[in-house]
């Protein structure tokens, strides 16, 4: 899978991950709200 | 979103200590990397209700620092991508004591260098005080004051975090 650079103004590629109790989640799920990402980790 | 490999167990112990009721999201494969091509996180994204990136800021996107929260707070109370296009700007560009704090630095840097150190400085920190952010200001005061810390040696950064952390 490559996207290339994506720009503002451009729509974001639907994902699906699973929550940390474990249902699976898509990004598109989220339609119709604004939606801040964080991405982040534990190290 | 946490991009820990080592998935749930690792994670876990970090959202019950910050009390987070957002949804988290467990990106073990790095699957967000290959969408977003990124290489360091924090990083901070805001899409709007149509699936739109309004906005993308890749490494050191630290939420407790004040200018992120905000941008994410007044974005997520409505705010449009125009003002988070300008709002992003001004990370970098002056605010509106600008000019003054430009001018207070050029009166300094005319001391200078007429071997006026003391009252370049504080010209220099009258700048600095209206523009607390402006970074030109800040750096060559520091570098004025403490020019081993800057020259004939590798630059300290360890010394210049400690102060950003007392407010110098």
């Amino acid at each position: 899978m490559n996207y290339g650079q994506l720009l503002v103004g451009s729509e974001v590629p639907d994902f699906r991950l699973p929550t940390v109790s474990g249902e699976s989640t898509r990004l598109s799920d989220f339609r119709g709200k604004r939606v801040a990402l964080f991405m982040w980790a534990s190290w | 979103m946490a991009v820990d490999a080592q998935g749930t167990d690792k994670v876990q112990p970090y959202l019950t200590l910050a009390g987070a009721t957002f949804v988290t999201l467990i990106d073990q494969s790095n699957l967000l990397s290959s969408i977003f091509r990124f290489k360091a996180v924090p990083n901070g994204l805001l899409i709007d209700e149509q699936g739109i990136l309004n906005y993308q800021k890749y490494g050191g996107f630290e939420i407790r620092k004040p200018e992120f929260r905000d941008i994410v707070y007044t974005w997520a109370e409505g705010a449009s991508s125009d003002w988070l296009a300008n709002r992003t700007q001004e990370d970098v560009m002056g605010g509106p004591d600008h000019q003054q704090a430009i001018q207070h630095f050029q009166i300094g840097t005319n001391h200078y260098k007429e071997g006026k150190t003391k009252e370049a400085l504080e010209e220099w920190k009258k700048g600095r005080d209206l523009e607390p952010d402006n970074w030109v200001i800040r750096k060559q005061i520091w570098a004025v004051q403490n020019p081993e810390k800057f020259y004939g040696n590798d630059v300290d950064s360890d010394w210049q975090r400690e102060q950003i952390e007392k407010g110098a």
